[in-house]
């Protein structure tokens, strides 16, 4: 008995110790933690690909919907920065002061996009294809904590579809899991940010960027960060220098027109 | 006349195999035989509970089993009935409900008089609305007992239904019995261990050992022939029980006589009863004493006389049955007495009984 | 308020139907496993008391990867009966089932064993057929068993989470049962909707344990 309660504490050990690199030891060498948007599940391991570890370890990123990521930072969560999809969450929570007042910058544009399954890809041209009966399920990002989701939604209203597509909607925990919906067949269509198409075997249709408001992709510094010196050089990072050609390289407009 | 003729073989391990024949016309048949010999498997299997691994089961006429022609009728169509040591009464009914659970397909009114004709023949009448968690273990007995036979069954098997049971509650049992294969005319085949039961029970004997039948006939002749085979007569304590009514007390107080039902009257010691109770009245085998020919002077009161039944010898004791009246006695004596008396089927002897030798009590409702 | 409700009803409508399906699967299974003798039987047990043990994503998992629309199952159903169960009320009743189906099955098969065989037998010999066996003897003498192992089911289906979001998806007043519900609204910081909804879902928990304590009340001490 003794022996296999050793054993299982020391294998928790271990496993603790495995967020981060082997070596790690205390704060002074604590990794930089990022949350980022669920749009940036691509782009950003290829940003930090590049960055490296030149000032430090660096955890691997928390990726998920922006309004999820919001409600753990004003919960307390240990992020350094905060990668949003939209410019409004930052700046709510500069606001409140869970993020350092002046940090918050734009860094991105993004796009949306339409995914459209290969089994249904020929009947599906335009967003107005949508309502074809074929069409069975479209997946979108929760508009409630996606800014995805929200761009999804204003666009499918000013197309004057959001009302006809009510019963198709499924609502995904982020704009990542509506894209996979799509390429898995479970939903036949998916409304994605451009930055996770590449190479998907479903079928990209282009989204008349008219139809919803600009997606400003904004960041911001946690007030509570043990790290901003780092935090800041990997912002300038980002905004700047290889940083900005890996986001271009991954459908990302550079965020002023 | 409704027959039993059943052949059934079959490998229950590697030790023991039971091939038997077993043929039963309207009567009460016994199947006895020492522990592990097979006998209630072969019940069983004649039941269709078990399967023969061959043979043939014939009852009234139809085939109910047929190795060769693969027949084999399921449980529910063979109109069997069965009563076992444990007496499987269904909890969740009450006594009317158990006995009535084979009649289903009747209409109600038939149903109800069916049971509460069956009910009376097995005298449980008075119990019918009763849940069976409340009865006795002979009152149980006897409710298995009208289940079994309310759908008219064709073949009743007893799988030592009364082991469990005190001795007024065998007797009990063991009287309906009787009643019921007279009143039903249906072949019993009865299952036990009990010589006394085997004798008092049943008019032919099936002798079970290994699994195979090496002996058949009039129980108290089987019975007699296998004296000589000391495994296969187990010698239980063997107490005499039977059923009376209190018929006077000495004015003095000295004695009570009880009058023993279809059977003799004895002498017992003073019983706080009054003249006309029901009684049960028992005595021990070892108590009961025997004479042959004239006596003369003897200080006990009870001298019954009687005629040998039986004699059986087992080891160092002996069991020697004697019928008064319509009453079945053992006496239990050391192996050599019966040779050195001279007893043998069809003597005429007396059993001589102290009062004090015989225990009575109130007849248990 | 109102719109807190429809989780709530959502959630029973949904277990309440996970509960009717796992009872009529399970209760042929489990006199299955309490009567028959097969080779392979301790494996058949174990595989269906599973979802006890995998953690409910992994349950989610491998539902999707079977009734997934373009997995297998998941095809044939859309194709030949036009059935399409993720992302739909079918898909959350289907992962909820699965789920409670182990807490029925284990305590039914164990009702089912403690009833006497030599029961049945005699019920067999006084001329009932198989299935007025079960429904005349066993089924009244398991039944306590039976009950119990349905409100655990029940229990268990109103409270799943992890499946039933892999399988139905999170879709408001179609597929957001009670559950779902109070995770989306913690996370959008509705502490309000979150509190409501977890004191109704446990107060129909609690309403379910009263009345199985009440009419199940096992060994009854006789007066």
């Amino acid at each position: 008995m003794h022996r296999a309660t050793s054993l299982a504490l020391m294998t928790l050990l271990a496993f603790a110790g495995c967020s981060g690199r082997p070596g790690d030891a205390g704060p002074a060498r604590a990794p930089l933690r990022i949350a980022a948007a669920a749009d940036l599940q691509r782009a950003l391991p290829d940003v930090l690909a590049i960055y490296g570890d030149r000032d430090g370890p660096v955890a691997p990123p928390t990726f998920g919907a922006s309004g999820d990521l919001a409600e753990q930072i004003r919960g307390g969560a240990p992020f350094d920065v905060f990668l949003s999809a939209d410019l409004t969450l930052p700046k709510a929570l500069e606001g409140e002061g869970h993020v350092e007042a002046g940090s918050v910058v734009p860094y991105a544009r993004g796009s949306l996009v339409l995914l459209v399954h290969p089994d249904v890809a020929a009947a599906v041209g335009s967003l107005a294809d949508l309502a074809k009966p074929e069409i069975r399920k479209v997946a979108i990002a929760n508009p409630e904590v996606a800014p995805y989701g929200k761009a999804a939604r204003a666009a499918l209203e000013k197309a004057g579809l959001w009302e006809p597509l009510q019963a198709k909607i499924v609502p995904a925990g982020s704009v990542s899991q509506a894209f996979l919906h799509v390429e898995e067949g479970n939903a036949d269509a998916a409304l994605v940010s451009r930055s996770l198409v590449a190479g998907a075997k479903s079928k990209a249709v282009e989204v008349d960027p008219a139809l919803y408001p600009p997606r400003i992709q904004g960041l911001g510094i946690t007030a509570k960060s043990p790290n901003k010196a780092r935090a800041r050089e990997f912002v300038a990072f980002l905004l700047r220098g290889g940083g900005r050609r890996v986001l271009a390289g991954h459908g990302f407009a550079p965020p002023q027109p | 006349m409704t027959t039993l003729d059943a052949r059934v073989v079959r490998r229950v391990h590697p030790g023991l195999t039971i091939d038997a024949t077993i043929r039963l016309g309207d009567e009460i048949g016994v199947l006895f035989g020492p522990s592990g010999a097979g006998k209630s498997t072969l019940l069983r299997l004649i039941a269709g509970l078990a399967r023969p691994d061959d043979g043939r089961v014939e009852l009234a006429g139809e085939t109910l089993f047929d190795a060769a022609r693969r027949v084999d009728v399921p449980l529910r169509r063979r109109r069997i009935g069965m009563i076992f040591q444990d007496d499987l009464l269904f909890p969740h009914l009450d006594v009317a409900g158990n006995v009535g659970f084979g009649l289903k397909g009747a209409g109600r009114p038939e149903r109800a008089r069916r049971v509460e004709e069956v009910a009376a023949l097995c005298g449980v009448s008075a119990l019918l609305g009763r849940g069976i968690a409340t009865l006795s273990g002979g009152e149980r007995q006897r409710v298995g007992l009208a289940r079994a036979l309310a759908p008219r069954p064709r073949l009743l098997l007893c799988d030592e239904p009364v082991s469990a049971l005190d001795l007024p509650g065998r007797r009990r049992l063991l009287d309906r019995l009787r009643g019921v294969q007279q009143a039903e005319g249906i072949p019993i085949l009865y299952v036990t261990h009990s010589p006394a039961e085997a004798v008092t029970l049943g008019t032919r004997l099936f002798l079970l050992e290994a699994g195979r039948v090496v002996a058949e006939g009039p129980p108290a002749d089987v019975l007699a022939r296998a004296g000589g085979r000391a495994s296969l007569l187990h010698l239980e304590g063997i107490r005499n029980a039977f059923a009376g009514t209190v018929a006077e007390h000495e004015p003095g107080g000295e004695w009570t006589r009880v009058a023993l039902d279809g059977g003799p009257s004895l002498f017992v010691a003073p019983v706080d009863l009054p003249a006309g109770a029901r009684v049960d009245v028992e005595v021990a085998g070892d108590e009961v004493m025997l004479a042959v020919g004239p006596i003369a002077g003897l200080s006990a009161r009870n001298q019954v006389e009687g005629v040998v039944e039986a004699v059986a010898v087992h080891g160092r004791e002996a069991e020697v049955v004697v019928r008064a009246g319509a009453t079945l006695w053992l006496a239990s004596t050391l192996a050599s007495t019966p040779a050195a008396m001279g007893l043998s089927v069809g003597l005429p002897v007396t059993m001589i009984l102290k009062a004090r030798s015989v225990r009575v009590e109130p007849a248990a409702t | 308020m109102f719109d807190d409700l429809g989780p709530l009803w959502l959630s029973l409508k949904v277990a309440t139907a996970a509960t009717v399906g796992v009872a009529v699967v399970g209760v042929p299974a489990a006199l299955v496993l309490a009567r028959s003798r097969f080779p392979g039987k301790g494996l058949a047990a174990g595989i269906l008391a599973l979802p006890l043990v995998l953690p409910p994503t992994v349950v989610g998992y491998l539902l999707l990867q079977a009734i997934g629309r373009r997995a297998w199952l998941g095809r044939w159903l859309e194709e030949a009966l036009g059935v399409v169960l993720v992302f739909h009320g079918s898909g959350a009743v289907l992962a909820s089932a699965v789920a409670a189906f182990p807490l029925f099955l284990l305590p039914a098969r164990g009702a089912f064993e403690a009833v006497d065989p030599r029961l049945e037998d005699a019920a067999r010999l006084l001329g009932r057929g198989e299935a007025s066996v079960f429904l005349a003897v066993t089924l009244p003498l398991a039944w306590r068993g039976l009950a119990a192992g349905l409100v655990l089911a029940f229990a268990r289906a109103l409270g799943d989470f992890g499946a039933t979001m892999m399988v139905a998806g999170n879709i408001p007043s179609l597929t957001q049962t009670a559950s779902l519900a109070i995770y989306d609204a913690v996370q959008s910081g509705d502490s309000r909707r979150a509190a409501t909804l977890a004191l109704g879902v446990s107060a129909i928990s609690v309403a379910a344990l009263a009345f199985v304590q009440r009419t199940l009340p096992g060994r009854e001490v006789r007066p």
